[in-house]
């Protein structure tokens, strides 16, 4: 079931200084990780990305996530050290017509002479902010006991 | 919910009434009624296959069974976006619904119009929302698209030529029939029993050769189109005549393909060639005169006697052995994996002298395409449909499960060898189930 991201999660996708990641895994459950500069979140909430490699890893896992439901994730990382990580399901390979003739004609005007394989969209249906000082107050709310005991002993400020 | 799971599970829940089925050509024919009952439906195949993609087992079903148009997906096609016209050597069709379909992952379907079986019901395509769906006895099964239209298709060439009627296309390939007709046809008893050529031939007004010049002109065009093509394609009937066996089918390709190759100054450019088999001589010629970069010669079937049977005018022109030897010259020349051949598959289970069951069939299919490969060359399958006006018309294919196990096999034996699956792959062409099954 899709859903809507979070407006941190939009705001991220817009900055031109995010870095972006796809995280994706072949039938054998092997993972992938790659940075994925074209990541975008599109006007009806669906990611999409460009594959220029046709053999990629990346392009034969998307293919076998479309095939057999294996989830994908995307990971963003902001200039401002804010990270997020969405989960979701691989819905449409665009490989021809209209819509992927203008991502084409998009990619023929950067340099280095570059092909379209697919546009590949993706429905977020999990998201959660990873950054650290987040996942941290989160962490000591859920689970108090995670934590190594040396923490809990007041510091002796005149030693230190 | 993922289309397996709809398959499967959605019986009885489906998309509501279906729309009012347009019934054209082939569509009023009653299927046998307990087809269903006899055979894995395709839910219990997608259940039975879970390591085969769902979206290739259902375009092989519907190849299988055909397709037919509700007035809402009629009303769906835009002909100024969608291809709706088509001149093949194998379909000529210049009404308003679309010429073929596609899956959301890219894999191709190939209608062409209103196909549908005579032994089992066709699938009904139809919208509701804007979204156009394939479904089976009321059920979604998925969604498709149609085919979109290339820019030169409504064009002309100097010589006033349509430009539709020179070169076909598929949303990725140029494809080219320069002959339309086939030698063997000519020969009383000699045409290949699954074919329809000389049947789409006679019922039109098409000539039988098309112009080298609005071939030419035609893909010099089409070439413009930013991101359409990634392959061009020749294929044609047989002609046998010449100086020596072929040497008139030899010099038209030789014609077209020196000048398309003169488009991309002279390089090899992806592009397929499926001929008749040429000898090592002529398979020379062409590999160094031109830009061809890929070949292909079609066995049809993979046994000796129902080679004889199902191909007469092949087995009496060249016998099973020699066409095989002329693949394996054809590879000295084009190299590994940039030669295959295709099979229909299922012919192999004709009545009378076919296998008596699927089981020895692919059997049969998997040996002799092992020995193939051994030598280089894939073999790729496409699903066969008893077509009206073909000596099999009253054939009844096989079930969707033997076409899922020969896929299956098929694209086993490939990974096996290290046999590329590019020259024929889902982009390339897009009517093999087993090369699909490559993208992963």
């Amino acid at each position: 079931m899709g859903i809507d991201l979070s407006a941190e999660a939009r705001a991220a996708f817009r900055d031109n200084g995010t870095v972006k990641a796809l995280a994706s895994a072949d039938t054998k459950g092997v993972p992938h990780l790659a940075f994925k500069e074209s990541l975008r979140l599109r006007a009806d909430g669906l990611i999409e990305y460009r594959e220029y490699i046709e053999s990629s890893t990346t392009n034969r896992n998307m293919t076998a996530s479309i095939w057999f439901g294996i989830p994908v994730s995307v990971a963003l990382l902001t200039p401002d050290e804010r990270s997020f990580l969405i989960r979701g399901s691989v819905v449409r390979a665009l490989i021809a017509g209209l819509e992927f003739r203008r991502h084409y004609e998009q990619v023929r005007l950067r340099p280095g002479d570059l092909d379209l394989s697919t546009v590949w969209l993706i429905e977020p249906e999990y998201e959660r902010e990873n950054t650290l000082a987040k996942r941290k107050a989160e962490e000591e709310q859920a689970h108090p006991l995670h934590k190594h005991v040396d923490r809990l002993v007041p510091v002796d400020k005149g030693q230190s | 919910m993922s289309i397996k799971e709809r398959a499967v599970t959605a019986h009885g829940r489906g998309s509501g009434d279906i729309g009012r089925v347009v019934r054209l050509q082939g569509a009023e024919r009653r299927a046998e009624s307990r087809w269903r009952e006899e055979e894995l439906g395709l839910g219990q195949v997608l259940a039975k296959y879970p390591d085969i993609s769902p979206f290739v087992i259902i375009k092989a079903d519907v190849q299988r069974r055909g397709v037919i148009y509700t007035q809402a997906a009629l009303g769906e096609v835009d002909p100024d976006r969608h291809m709706t016209k088509v001149r093949s050597d194998y379909c000529e069709k210049n009404d308003l619904a679309p010429v073929s379909l596609m899956l959301r992952d890219g894999t191709t379907i190939f209608t062409e119009g209103f196909m549908a079986g005579r032994h089992r019901e066709p699938y009904v395509v139809d919208a509701a929302s804007g979204r156009i769906v394939l479904t089976d006895e009321g059920r979604v099964i998925e969604e498709v698209s149609y085919w979109e239209k290339p820019d030169y298709y409504d064009k002309f060439t100097s010589r006033g030529t349509p430009m539709w009627q020179v070169v076909s296309a598929r949303p990725q390939r140029l494809t080219i029939h320069p002959n339309q007709y086939c030698d063997f046809w000519k020969r009383k008893g000699q045409g290949c029993k699954f074919c329809v050529m000389a049947e789409i031939y006679n019922s039109t007004d098409k000539p039988p050769l098309l112009h080298v010049e609005d071939i030419i002109e035609t893909v010099a065009e089409a070439v413009k189109e930013p991101g359409r093509n990634v392959n061009i394609f020749l294929t044609g009937g047989s002609l046998l005549g010449g100086d020596a066996l072929l040497e008139e089918e030899l010099d038209l390709y030789l014609k077209i393909l020196t000048g398309i190759s003169a488009l991309f100054g002279g390089r090899k450019f992806p592009s397929q060639l499926i001929s008749t088999a040429f000898s090592r001589e002529q398979l020379r010629r062409l590999y160094d005169q031109t830009g061809l970069a890929t070949y292909t010669a079609d066995i049809e079937v993979l046994n000796k006697d129902l080679f004889m049977w199902i191909c007469p005018g092949k087995a009496s022109t060249f016998g099973y052995d020699g066409w095989m030897e002329r693949l394996y010259q054809a590879v000295d020349i084009f190299g590994p994996g940039n030669v295959n051949t295709g099979i229909v598959a299922g012919v192999e289970l004709a009545r009378p002298k076919g296998f008596a069951s699927e089981d020895e069939a692919i059997a049969s299919d998997i040996a002799e395409a092992e020995k193939l490969a051994r030598r280089g060359i894939a073999v790729v399958s496409c699903v066969w449909r008893a077509l009206k006006g073909s000596v099999f018309q009253r054939q009844k294919p096989p079930s969707l499960e033997y076409y899922i196990r020969l896929a299956k096999g098929l694209d086993n034996i490939r990974r096996t060898h290290g046999i590329s699956v590019d020259m024929d792959n889902y982009r390339r062409c897009g009517n093999h189930p087993d090369t699909d099954l490559g993208r992963i």
